[in-house]
């Protein structure tokens, strides 16, 4: 972590409201990416991004060490995620608002480069594959977005989900299994 | 080497965590095996595909209006919880109005039911002692009007305190 956030955090924990305002726009975009990619919809990743940062505004007591609070942060923002799945599996009916998220989607908010002529061919086939995401569990589910997609180490997956890292390497292993079937 | 010890560790082999020699017999299976090169192959492929999704920016304003919804949200929360640290202060308050009003207001109905039913001195009918509690029963017969109205006060004195529910009932005579 770069001494600016860590100078960020630690005044965060002192109670400085502007250091948390600095923070909430240094991490929105992550907590929203990871949450979009495990909920599928705008309107539940807005949901959980509001929520992880109101969580840690209230828990940021028991961040003992500033290092950990982009872990801690993600770790809130992924369990109300898994929450948020199993809410929904229990029969509510998923938000599908595809076509109702605000502003422009030409702007992606990973950084991926990739040549138009691949994402195309691609295209059908992810859309698959992100189907089939959603059909996993919810720990495989998040372990291969933060593993795959959002590029997180077994090790900060391990601390995020507060698992062993075999745990880690078990549920990518089956959920690659399953999503390996597609192709 | 099994196919399932290859398939297994196939992460740690893509990640090259595998040490050399456990790297070249690894190797010399794909070079072997068609059905482990083909999950190999399946394998990077769906890693690609997977670090090529994208999630779509829902754009300026939103990151804005979010922005300002967590902090009114953290700082209108905080004020609550300001407010609940005060809380003992109102306890005292909250005593008055959870006990003494309610009994005020219980005392205002008793004396008018008095009033208008027209008290009989003679009308305290029995005292029931059961379960620890002593509940009292006044009946007062209305003679004002043809029919009979029964009020029925009943104060229900838990042990050890001062009567804290005074309910009444009333209704046509024979009711009680």
């Amino acid at each position: 972590m770069d001494l600016e956030i860590r100078d960020l955090v630690q005044r965060f924990t002192e109670g400085d409201h502007k250091a948390f305002a600095e923070l909430v726009g240094r991490f929105k975009k992550k907590i929203y990416s990871v949450a979009y990619q495990m909920l599928g919809n705008h309107l539940d990743a807005d949901e959980v991004t509001q929520e992880a940062f109101v969580r840690i505004y209230h828990r940021r007591d028991q961040l003992k060490n500033v290092d950990y609070f982009a872990s801690f942060l993600m770790r809130i923002a992924t369990n109300y995620a898994i929450d948020l799945i199993r809410w929904r599996q229990k029969g509510f009916v998923p938000i599908d608002d595809s076509q109702d998220t605000p502003g422009s989607i030409n702007i992606e908010l990973t950084d991926k480069s990739d040549r138009p002529d691949q994402l195309f061919e691609n295209k059908a086939l992810l859309e698959r594959i992100n189907e089939a995401i959603k059909e996993l569990p919810p720990r495989q589910r998040a372990t291969v977005i933060l593993h795959d997609i959002e590029g997180y180490s077994k090790r900060e997956i391990a601390g995020i989900m507060q698992c062993p890292q075999a745990t880690v390497r078990s549920n990518l292993h089956i959920a690659r299994t399953k999503l390996r079937k597609l192709l | 080497m099994p196919c399932r010890h290859i398939q297994t560790h196939l992460d740690e082999y893509l990640e090259g965590t595998l040490d050399f020699i456990e790297k070249e017999r690894f190797d010399g299976h794909f070079g072997l095996c068609s059905e482990c090169r083909g999950i190999l192959e399946r394998e990077k492929r769906l890693i690609y595909l997977l670090k090529s999704s994208s999630t779509p920016d829902p754009g300026e304003s939103y990151w804005e209006t979010m922005e300002d919804l967590v902090i009114s949200r953290t700082i209108v929360s905080e004020r609550a919880d300001d407010r609940s640290d005060v809380s003992f202060i109102m306890q005292p308050v909250n005593l008055l109005q959870r006990y003494l009003i309610p009994l005020a207001a219980s005392v205002i109905l008793l004396i008018g039911a008095l009033t208008f039913s027209g008290f009989d001195n003679n009308s305290v009918l029995s005292t029931n002692q059961s379960s620890g509690y002593s509940t009292n029963y006044a009946v007062f017969e209305n003679e004002g009007v043809g029919d009979s109205y029964i009020f029925t006060a009943i104060v229900a004195t838990s042990p050890g305190s001062m009567g804290r529910y005074l309910v009444f009932t009333g209704g046509p005579g024979g009711a009680r």
